[in-house]
Parts: C-alpha cells; structure tokens; sequence
C-alpha cells in the first residue's frame, strides 16, 4: 500500500533539488511515510524530501520501489551545516530505532537492517555527507 | 591535430585486458531472470560454452553463471557457476522470497545434460550459499 507523506502543515516539504525536475511529493510505502511523520512528529524539526521515486540512483535501489527517500534540508538548513549537526543526529538517531527501517545513510549514522539484524556500513558515510538517505524494509 | 584527437580517442577508449572477462562479456547468453516485482533478492542465469567445435565425440561445455543481488542503495551481491555440462537448460523459477523472509533464498530447476543423459537440478541460492538437489 502507497501513500504520500503527510506535511504536518509544512513541517515536511517536497522541494526538488533541481528545480526544473517535477516535485518529489509523490506516493511512498505506507510504512516509509509512517516512519517519516514519527520522526517529525517527535522531534518537532521540519524536513525537506528532495526524492522520492525520482532522480538517479542505484539500478536495484529501493527509490524505484517507493521504499526510499532523500532528505537534504533538516529545520531548513543543509545536511552538512556544521550549525544543524545537533538536528541532524537527533533525526539519525531516532530513524535508526524504527522497526521498518532498512538503511539510514548520513553522516552520523550508516546502517542497513535486514528483518531485527543491523549491519554497520561506514563506508557510506562518505556518501552521505550531504543528505540522509533512508528506506523502509517493507 | 592529430595528435591532440588521438589522444583524446586514447583516454576515452580503454580495452579491458583480463582474458575471462572478454570471452564473458562477448558470449554470454542470458536464459533467465527474475522479474524483481519485489525487492528481495534478484537473479539472473547466464549461459556460456566454451569456444570451439565438437571433434571426436568431444564438444565444447556449457556452465551457467548465477548471479544474485540484494535490494538497496549498496546491495550486497554474489556470483556462482555451476559444473561444466554438454548442455544446461533453464526450466523455472520455484520461489521467489517475499518482503520480510528471515534467510531470503531463490529456488529454481535446471536440466542438465552430459552425454545424452539429462538430469534435472534444482538450485537453492541465497547471498552466501548455494545448493544443488
């Protein structure tokens, strides 16, 4: 079941990166958006959602599935904003400890989880300075 | 001029020079693979025969290269091959893991053939095994 991401009266937007491509508020996981809308919810910080189903990624990436997002503003400053680092772990952390969660990518957090199994992936930190990426497992 | 455009073509075209790799990538004949409707774990089956001609009852085998790949931005992904065979077909897939399955794992049946005696296999592989039945 899909379904777009609730906007909590703008807490989250949907504000493509490049603005010529269309808008990334499009349909996701049930369980995705869920996810999402927790963490918002919870820590009362605004997100911007920079791609959903759209945009370039890898040919077996959860984005194509309506499983994964990017997210590249938190509290409208940038992922990489030494002033937003403390916003940006709070919404790493809190992501993380999501049942349905499968990767959350950034630059304090890099896990892939598989059912309740965690595996620890840094390597993609460098990846992901710039933006959380983060998908559901279901 | 010249100089500059060969050079340029020289940066731009690079020939792979692993052996395997080559005869692989020119031969290879896809049979098989999975639909990926649901993103668990993904398949392909690639068929090679070894070059040459039959010559005294003796022709050229076949091996089945089984490629399989997890689902994500950095999926985890592994390759097998099967035994040599005279000739190896792909029958079908028997089952495909659904979201959520704790030890996701692709079933599918194979026949087998090696002097006029054909044998159905049937195939159990996950990212870190696989089994033959």
């Amino acid at each position: 079941m899909k379904r777009k991401i609730l906007s909590f009266n703008g807490k989250i937007t949907f504000i493509n990166d490049e603005p010529s491509k269309p808008s990334p508020n499009l349909p996701v996981s049930e369980f995705l958006a869920k996810i999402i809308e927790h963490v918002v919810r919870t820590t009362n910080l605004s997100i911007n959602v920079n791609s959903t189903t759209g945009g370039t990624h890898s040919k077996t990436s959860f984005h194509y599935y309506g499983m994964a997002i990017d997210i590249n503003l938190i509290n409208g400053k940038k992922i990489d904003d030494p002033t937003n680092s403390a916003n940006v772990k709070k919404v790493q952390q809190l992501l993380s400890l999501q049942a349905d969660i499968g990767e959350c990518f950034g630059p304090f957090i890099n896990i892939r989880k598989k059912g309740t199994k965690i595996i620890q992936k840094p390597q993609m930190k460098a990846k992901h300075l710039n933006h959380l990426h983060i998908s559901s497992q279901r | 001029m010249k100089f500059i455009t060969l050079l340029t073509a020289s940066l731009l075209i690079v020939s792979c020079a692993k052996t395997d790799l080559v005869y692989f990538a020119n031969n290879f004949e896809t049979i098989a693979q999975t639909d990926n409707a649901i993103p668990t774990l993904s398949s392909r089956l690639l068929r090679v025969r070894e070059p040459g001609e039959c010559d005294n009852n003796k022709c050229p085998q076949e091996v089945i290269y089984i490629t399989v790949s997890e689902f994500g931005e950095y999926p985890e992904q592994a390759l097998y091959i099967t035994p040599k065979a005279n000739k190896w077909q792909f029958i079908e897939w028997n089952h495909i893991p659904k979201l959520g399955e704790e030890k996701p794992t692709i079933i599918f049946t194979l026949k087998k053939t090696n002097k006029n005696i054909e044998q159905k296999v049937t195939v159990e592989v996950s990212l870190s095994t696989i089994e033959y039945k």
